[in-house]
């Protein structure tokens, strides 16, 4: 582990604010964007961010670095979002407002653009009705960006896996659109 | 639609999905995410202790439920009284409630609990050595801040937590009668084997 990450963590750990204040810099802004993809609002992904770095502190005297600060905290952060969202199943649906995700390219035609926009809507809300294994998969790949590599210790899966992992999830994502938009019906 | 031409369109729209916005104000108060973990970890920790005085064997499940819940509440009241200021304050309120002795310990078929006399002339029915449970807690979450006391019960405990039945003093300090539960059921139960009723030392 780098030295400096290390004298920092064991700063924060004895109690440094300062320290603990620039872990959480250091990964709060790819956080965001992931936690987002998760929980759909800017109000819950703030909320589930600062549970997951309560808890980051709570657990930061067990990390060894036998993966990358940034990758452990992930898993962190990955887990909280879908306890809140397990936790908030059956107590109301929900909300996607969609105020964060960024305006699609202005270049594209009116009527183009706007199928696309409605199918991306179609494609998000079939991501939250995946199941939470092909829902994560989905997400950190195709939505983050996450190497295979990064995945696999992510989500704490075999390397040789991920891809007929994401291979399936895909499929489901296809059936799940299939059977509930026209957008995507032949 | 063809799958071939559906799976193509479904990997465009996720490649071409728009990245989430990060907001620029967004900010957390590393402060007060360091100050809640650890009053969770404290929480959670005094969540698995129970107290209770002498005499367990006389007493009903009731009152051994009443007591610990007593014990809970003490320590909310001990950790709240010390929170940040500004901060909604539960535990202040309890801290108070505690001190004017209005908490109840157990329900007033419990014998356990001593009642105002109707009559104070007439004589009490008492149980003179029992401990009161509100003292007893108190001196053990004054022991609690004696890091070498809770190591004793951290090191002790078997993943179940345990139960304080009692205190005495002796000349290098309190010693405190904690039973370390051996099971899950025996905690649910609030089951003590006297037998192994340990005694741990806090020197003060």
């Amino acid at each position: 582990m780098d030295q400096d990450l290390q004298k920092t963590i064991d700063l924060a750990v004895s109690g440094d604010e300062q320290a603990f204040a620039s872990l959480i810099s250091a990964v709060q802004n790819k956080a965001y964007a992931m936690a987002y993809r998760y929980m759909g609002n800017d109000a819950d992904t703030r909320d589930a961010m600062q549970e997951a770095f309560i808890k980051m502190y709570r657990y930061l005297g067990t990390f060894q670095g036998g993966s990358s600060f940034e990758t452990w905290f992930f898993r962190i952060l990955i887990n909280t979002c879908l306890d809140e969202l397990r936790k908030r199943k059956h107590a109301s649906e929900q909300e996607d407002i969609d105020e964060h995700y960024e305006i699609a390219d202005e270049r594209e035609g009116t009527e183009e653009l706007l199928l696309k926009k409605e199918r991306q809507k179609a494609v998000r809300d079939a991501i939250k009705q995946l199941p939470e294994d092909a829902r994560n998969i989905i997400i950190l790949r195709e939505l983050q960006g996450l190497s295979y590599e990064e995945l696999a210790d992510v989500l704490d899966i075999e390397p040789g896996t991920v891809k007929s992992r994401l291979n399936r999830a895909k499929q489901k994502l296809k059936s799940i659109l299939m059977e509930q938009s026209t957008l995507f019906c032949v | 639609m063809e799958n071939d031409r559906l799976d193509n369109l479904i990997d465009e729209l996720l490649e071409d999905m728009p990245p989430v916005q990060v907001p620029t104000d967004l900010s957390f108060d590393a402060g007060a995410i360091m100050r809640e973990a650890k009053r969770r970890e404290e929480a959670e920790h005094l969540e698995r202790v129970s107290v209770a005085p002498l005499n367990a064997k006389k007493r009903s499940w009731k009152k051994w439920v009443a007591i610990a819940a007593a014990f809970a509440v003490v320590a909310g009241g001990l950790y709240f009284g010390v929170g940040a200021p500004g901060q909604t304050d539960p535990g202040t309120h309890i801290a108070e409630t505690i001190d004017d002795g209005q908490i109840p310990l157990a329900g007033p078929d419990d014998p356990a609990t001593p009642a105002q006399p109707e009559n104070p002339g007439e004589p009490q029915t008492q149980e003179p050595e029992e401990e009161d449970p509100q003292v007893l807690a108190q001196l053990f979450l004054s022991a609690y801040a004696d890091e070498a006391f809770v190591k004793e019960l951290t090191d002790g405990d078997r993943g179940y937590g345990y139960i304080v039945t009692g205190h005495k003093d002796v000349p290098e300090g309190t010693e405190f009668m904690v039973y370390f539960y051996e099971s899950e059921e025996e905690r649910s139960s609030y089951t003590v084997d006297n037998d192994k009723l340990r005694y741990i030392l806090w020197k003060h």
